[in-house]
């Protein structure tokens, strides 16, 4: 069983707050741990998920704001 | 070939320029991870697009007048700034209904879950708005610690003091956050396969 230290480096891994250093050891644990490796691979798939799942605006709020940019160089001109 | 694409330090110098291209880029670049950071938190479509355009508002005004000095950390700067209008208008909205049920309950609590149920209704149909509805399901410190780390992008140590709690204990938030998703993911039967997202 991978101790919660490990799975915390882990977490820090997938968000890249490692130092080359500490990316050595874990990866090294990846290869030859495979809880570590499927812990990985299980928190890596949520990661691109979330990736994915960003929500659009609509295109309403994006003219407006930009319209407003470009209404404060008129207003300068 | 994949066009290089400019960084924001790049894009914010030529936008205090007068470039409006330059910050039309920006907008197109960040806005969905802006404006799913508000969703998250006011969980309404409409509040959350009039708290983006307050947001981006605040944005143009601070550059436009001289004032922005946050030296290449555009994105965190307006994430922090949507972030807090976010909880201003949720506390604000908790605070004060605007009109009061004979049961002594807010009509716009009332309200609130009919939008939710019609939005909830709309959201179950696409796979990208179910995993919103997880995040939203998850106890509320893992909530926070995923909105900071994955949408917000701060570091782990930036959320463990934000938060007054140790980096391992941050750290322990986001991996159950991230594995309580991952149970919902599979109990949903939420497909994984790449080929079902867009780019």
């Amino acid at each position: 069983m991978i101790q919660t230290s490990t799975k915390n480096e882990i977490v820090r891994y997938l968000y890249q707050e490692t130092t080359e250093e500490e990316n050595a050891s874990i990866e090294n644990d990846l290869i030859f741990n495979e809880e570590a490796r499927n812990l990985y691979i299980e928190l890596a798939s949520v990661k691109r998920s979330l990736n994915k799942g960003f929500k659009n605006p609509g295109k309403r709020v994006i003219d407006n704001i930009l319209n407003y940019s470009k209404s404060l160089n008129l207003r300068s001109a | 070939m994949k066009k290089q694409e400019l960084s924001d330090s790049v894009l914010v110098t030529l936008y205090k320029n007068g470039n409006e291209d330059a910050f039309a880029q920006l907008v197109n670049k960040h806005s969905s991870r802006i404006y799913t950071t508000i969703y998250l938190i006011v969980k309404d479509t409409y509040i959350a697009e009039d708290l983006l355009q307050d947001t981006l508002i605040k944005v143009v005004d601070t550059i436009k007048s001289g004032r922005y000095n946050e030296e290449g950390k555009f994105l965190p700067w307006v994430l922090r700034i949507a972030h807090n209008l976010a909880i201003d208008y949720f506390r604000r909205a908790k605070r004060y209904p605007t009109i009061i049920m004979e049961d002594g309950s807010s009509v716009f609590n009332t309200l609130q879950f009919s939008e939710d149920s019609i939005e909830s209704q709309r959201i179950q149909r696409e796979t990208h708005a179910s995993l919103r509805e997880f995040i939203q399901q998850l106890p509320e410190p893992q909530k926070e610690v995923l909105l900071m780390r994955h949408y917000m992008q701060m570091s782990f140590q930036e959320i463990a003091e934000a938060t007054g709690v140790s980096i391992n204990t941050a750290l322990g938030r986001m991996r159950y956050a991230l594995i309580n998703l991952r149970k919902q993911m599979t109990k949903n039967n939420i497909n994984y396969d790449p080929n079902l997202y867009q780019e």
